[in-house]
């Protein structure tokens, strides 16, 4: 073939063109570290360097952000429920200092102010927060568990619900002694005799209820089917009481009725009742004691006790029933929980614009508001703690009947301690007096053994409780430390992950530098070596030598 | 006895054919690095003989110079140009794509390039992580917003970017055809003047050359056929006029015709063809009979097929069917390609080809079935049909636009927009099932923009009822506030998620279940790989189906350009080889010619001395 100077030329253009092309691509990559620039360049390699991209930015979210934000919450749930499980304690020292029987007056009087103290601390603890947000509340992380000040004029509507297990028996007791202030009632005022009965209760987690619109009670039968009872506390009659200093009161009575309606009566016929009062007093003053009927149901709204009568107590038992309560509260006070974190309620203060709650289900089943990060790859992690599975609600109201019962003691002692004092005084020197004194005195300490008595025995069965409300702390502790523990192990993984990973793109993505190195050596020398080459062609021709 | 002075006018001849020789050899070395110029030669014969009433018969008289010719082998020219119009097409095509390539790849690849459509979509479900972990946090919830916001501005961009390259393709289009009509015009002037020389017995070698140069430039525009045919003369057949007959078709249509030559115009489209392309697309017409040239026909090639493939290619995804039935001022077609209202891309307003007749509609309505997909297309036609014509069309099949084979930028913004549209409609249904941290019902958060009027296209007319998954109605038209509305282009997060305090993260319930319930989240975020958004595969692959998409087709250009430019760089060393010129041979031929000089020059002094010495000394 006859080749001309123009195709040695254009030639080795053509050749210099492809080892320079070469060389921008070994420096591209020198510079870059990248094997492709393109995708096209190798698609498998961009396509899976896609696939690791997301891997890893999904992977850093749950090792960087979601994982350590796991951990300082349920450390924050820890350390909270470490100080509650210390208050705990503090509970159950007091229970263990009322249930000696060698009190004075001064030990009576630490135990009140101490178990006072308590009262407003235990739940303080519940609105621990985690950069803001509370860590007991489920979803509700922007509001308290406990009521941080007193609120008088929030109201909610309750329901609480209460198994046949919750019936437990506590002493009532009749008169109290009134303490004489003229010699003339010294002489002539009755001397109350005090009497104590033992009642089987419900009690609802709120006191100073302000009314109570249904009571219901259901049993399941083997078949499983189901019989309800209930008290339709909204067509209760209202009755008038007469107290002793011809002032009046008012309470309620309604009937149960079964499901079609028809009134439930015992052997004798008589309806099932229920009465409800506003305080003991009244109840004390109606029936002329602290009675209930053994078919009969008494509710006291003061201290949200429910008194059961013997047959109804057994009747339920027996039937393993379930109760229902439906009530009205007003005013709510600091240390107090809020009802929405254990039961289904409706705040009702904006009556035009109820807001409800919910807890349970239907069925009865608990509803979660369970937090969970995504920790790892198809791992969730509930990393919040529910304030009604670390803590009971009854602990409060467990407090208030040990304060009540210390109260009463201490005034029992102080109505002795006045008495006595009278008894020195120069006015009832006269031996009519001094009798008379005494037998006031005798009636005095009746009513103190009577509540120191109830003191202890309550105590010492409170000691019993508390440790259970401690070992259901102690339980969530250790169930924030199992899930702290598995956090670990999950983070040990992920951080594994991470690094594996983003080896992985690395040696996807990237070029060895010596590899770039020697590639780019050799191109360049061709390169090189092409340009060497076309510098020789220049020129010379056979018309330069003529 | 032999002429006194016949050897003079010999060995003048020689002066003479050596001197126009150095002459083409000065012009052959001159031109040595002019563009297509061919390597002319001196073609000399022996003079004729001269009768010689002798005993030898005749006599030479010397030498005549009879033409001045290029070397030039029209075979090779042939080979060229079929090929360049294949590279053509493969470079243009392999420009273009890269381009395209360019818009969608993400930074994770490459340290120079921005964040790309995965970065984006993971930052979007890593924001929405942490969202489920602190749902009641407007912090958290606006963080997540802007993400979409993100997204949604990565599509206007890219459906931006590849409009803005539509554009800038079709103004090159409008180039590239003036420069066919001026390559034309000149062929056919140049025709006519090398045919006055050339009847006139010369030969027009510098003009052949800039022809077949302009023919190395059209035929690498569109696949160029060229004739070349001797004009004989019509009284003597076997006559040879000296002129010739040249003709150029471009595609198979005759675009020159010797002294004539056709002009192509471009023709702004009055419709478009694809719901996303951009207005005033240019088609191609002859500007005589205004008969379409089709650039995308078959066995077309060359850069002007590469950009109307990368302009207009749908990748036959254009929508066909059957015409059922037709009214004065509808057509109704059934068995439609597109069935599902995410794939659709047939715009508001546009042109249906049927029976080869085109036809116009304003607007368009569909029937879906209980599955909300379509079962029916019915065209509102801007011109009434007559009962012929409807009868004409009965059960003929009815297209679309245009069906480009090819996977160019309306390719592109389809997946764009389908992706897009079931992307949203998922994120949508999920939302609207949830209430705003206010309480208030939520809409959607995507939503389409109208930038004519400002206003919102929220998808209300949405096909299936989000709550219940069943159809909501049987028909839906082209004004419907439907998913159809939503593209590339007019995606955008509602104005009223401005405040994140208006997204859902929660079921709509009647009880307060608190700020950080996150049961949508948890649905959410089973859309980034989880739930089948797009191409049977999950939002993320997204990007992966685009990566091979384009991957094929710029790997076929890449591989293709090569090979044809290895075969154009050897078809033109073989051309170089018969037309080019070397130093060497016109050194060797300068030698040659001055040495035939210098005989001649010797010839005419030896003759001189002769008749010096005949005339002056010689009987005297």
């Amino acid at each position: 073939m006859r080749v001309t100077n123009n195709m040695i030329l254009r030639n080795s253009s053509y050749n210099i063109n492809g080892t320079k092309s070469s060389v921008q691509t070994a420096m591209n990559q020198m510079t870059t570290q990248k094997k492709i620039e393109k995708p096209s360049d190798d698609p498998v390699v961009a396509i899976r360097s896609l696939r690791l991209s997301t891997s890893i930015s999904r992977v850093d979210q749950y090792y960087e952000k979601n994982i350590p934000d796991a951990e300082s919450w349920l450390e924050v749930t820890e350390t909270a429920l470490t100080n509650m499980k210390s208050l705990m304690n503090d509970v159950r020292t007091q229970c263990v200092n009322g249930s000696t029987d060698t009190l004075n007056q001064e030990d009576r009087n630490t135990i009140l102010k101490q178990l006072k103290a308590l009262q407003t601390q235990l739940f303080s603890e519940g609105n621990s927060d985690y950069a803001g947000r509370t860590v007991f509340t489920g979803y509700r992380t922007d509001k308290d568990l406990v009521y941080t000040s007193d609120e008088s004029t929030t109201s909610y509507t309750i329901d609480q619900n209460f198994s046949y297990e919750d019936i437990e028996s506590f002493r009532y007791y009749t008169g109290s002694v009134a303490i004489p202030n003229t010699a003339d009632e010294v002489l002539n005022n009755d001397i109350a005799d005090i009497s104590e009965a033992d009642y089987s209760r419900l009690r609802l987690s709120y006191d100073k209820i302000d009314a109570m619109s249904s009571f219901s009670y259901t049993t399941k039968d083997a078949q499983g089917a189901t019989t309800t009872a209930t008290v339709d506390l909204t067509a209760a009659t209202d009755v008038t009481g007469n107290n002793a200093d011809g002032s009046t009161f008012t309470y309620q009575t309604a009937t149960a009725t079964d499901e079609t309606g028809a009134a439930i009566t015992d052997a004798d016929g008589n309806a099932r009742t229920m009465y409800v009062f506003d305080s003991e007093e009244d109840w004390e003053t109606a029936f002329g004691g602290k009675t209930v009927s053994d078919n009969d149901i008494v509710l006291i709204k003061e201290n949200g006790n429910i008194v059961l009568g013997n047959s109804v107590t057994s009747e339920l038992k027996t039937n393993k029933s379930t109760i229902s309560t439906t009530y009205d509260r007003t005013g709510f006070y600091e240390g107090e929980l809020k009802p929405e974190y254990y039961f289904n309620c409706t705040n009702t203060t904006d009556a035009a614009n109820p807001v409800k709650y919910k807890k349970y289900n239907e069925d009865g089943s608990e509803v979660g508001y369970d937090i969970n990060y995504i920790v790892a790859n198809n791992q969730e992690l509930t990393v919040n703690l529910e304030a009604s599975d670390a803590f009971n609600s009854d602990i409060q109201r467990d407090i208030d009947d040990m304060i009540t019962a210390v109260s009463n003691a201490i005034s029992a002692h102080d109505k002795i301690d006045t008495l006595t004092a009278m008894k020195s005084e120069a006015q009832y020197s006269s031996e009519e007096y001094q009798t008379k004194l005494n037998e006031w005195i005798e009636a005095a300490q009746k009513e103190a053994d009577y509540a120191d008595d109830h003191l202890q025995k309550l105590y010492s069965s409170e000691i019993g409780k508390v440790d259970s409300y401690l070992d259901n702390i102690n339980l969530a502790i250790t169930d924030v430390g199992c899930t702290c523990d598995q956090l670990s192990l999950t983070k040990t993984r992920m951080s594994n992950q991470q690094e594996t990973l983003e080896e992985l793109q690395s040696e996807n993505d990237n070029l060895d530098l010596s590899e770039i190195i020697i590639n780019y050596t050799a191109q360049y020398n061709a390169y090189q070596s092409s340009l060497t080459a076309a510098g020789k062609l220049s020129g010379m021709t056979l018309l330069n030598y003529i | 006895m032999a002429s006194s002075f016949f050897g003079l006018t010999i060995a003048y001849s020689g002066l003479n054919a050596s001197q126009a020789s150095i002459n083409t050899t000065a012009n052959n070395i001159s031109n040595v690095q002019t563009d297509g110029y061919s390597k002319q030669t001196v073609n000399l014969s022996a003079a004729s003989a001269l009768r010689a009433y002798q005993r030898y018969g005749s006599t030479g008289t010397g030498v005549a110079v009879d033409s001045v010719t290029q070397v030039r082998d029209t075979y090779y020219d042939e080979k060229y140009w079929n090929n360049q119009s294949t590279l053509g097409l493969y470079e243009k095509k392999l420009y273009y794509m890269e381009q395209i390539q360019n818009y969608f790849t993400d930074g994770t690849l490459t340290t120079n390039s921005g964040a790309g459509f995965s970065t984006i979509y993971s930052n979007l479900f890593t924001a929405m992580d942490s969202v489920k972990t602190n749902a009641g946090s407007s912090s958290s919830r606006n963080e997540l917003l802007s993400k979409a916001q993100e997204l949604c501005t990565y599509f206007n961009n890219a459906a931006q970017q590849l409009q803005d390259l539509q554009s800038s393709i079709n103004d090159e289009i409008k180039t590239t055809i003036d420069n066919v009509n001026s390559i034309s015009k000149k062929i056919a002037m140049l025709n006519k003047q090398i045919n006055i020389i050339e009847m006139e017995g010369g030969h027009a070698n510098e003009l052949r050359d800039t022809r077949a140069n302009l023919v190395d430039e059209l035929s690498k525009i569109v696949p160029t056929t060229v004739e070349e045919k001797e004009v004989k003369n019509s009284n003597f057949s076997d006559q040879y006029t000296g002129a010739t007959y040249y003709t150029v078709k471009i595609n198979g249509q005759l675009l020159v015709d010797n002294y004539e030559y056709n002009t192509l115009s471009c023709v702004s489209r009055e419709y478009k063809y694809n719901q996303s392309d951009i207005e005033g697309l240019y088609d191609i017409v002859w500007t005589e009979t205004q008969a379409s040239f089709d650039p995308t026909a078959t066995n077309m090639s060359g850069e002007l097929c590469a950009m109307f493939e990368i302009r207009d290619g749908n990748n036959g995804e254009n929508l066909t069917g059957r015409v059922t039935s037709s009214s004065s001022n509808t057509i109704t077609i059934t068995n439609p390609s597109t069935t599902d209202i995410d794939e659709m891309n047939l715009p508001d307003e546009g042109t249906i080809w049927v029976n080869n007749t085109e036809y116009h509609y304003e607007g368009f309505s569909c029937e879906t079935d209980e599955n909300g997909n379509i079962i029916s297309y019915t065209f509102n036609l801007t011109k009434p049909l007559t009962t012929d014509e409807q009868a004409g069309i009965q059960n003929k099949k009815l297209v679309i636009g245009d069906t480009v084979d090819f996977m160019g930028i309306p390719y592109y913004m389809n997946q764009m927009n389908t992706f897009l549209r079931s992307f949203c409609e998922a994120f949508n249904s999920i939302e609207q099932t949830g209430v705003d941290a206010d309480g208030n019902a939520m809409g959607s958060v995507f939503v389409a923009m109208n930038k004519a009027l400002g206003t919102e296209y929220d998808m209300t007319d949405a096909l299936v009822d989000t709550l219940t998954g069943t159809a909501k109605g049987t028909t839906f038209s082209s004004d419907s506030n439907t998913y159809y509305k939503m593209t590339a282009t007019s995606a955008a997060i509602a104005d009223a998620c401005s405040d994140p305090d208006h997204f859902a993260t929660h079921v709509a319930s009647e009880t307060d279940d608190g700020v950080d319930a996150y049961d949508l989240i948890d649905k959410l975020l089973q859309l980034q790989s989880k739930t089948e958004l797009f191409r049977g595969g999950g939002g993320d692959t997204f990007l992966q189906c685009i990566y091979s998409d384009i991957t094929v087709d710029t790997q076929e250009c890449e591989i293709f350009t090569t090979n044809y430019t290895s075969i154009s760089t050897t078809i033109d060393n073989q051309r170089m080889s018969i037309s080019g010129v070397d130093e060497d041979e016109e050194a060797l031929d300068l030698i040659k010619f001055q040495n035939a000089y210098n005989l001649a020059s010797k010839c005419i002094s030896v003759l001189a001395e002769m008749y010096d010495q005949l005339i002056l000394q010689t009987g005297v």
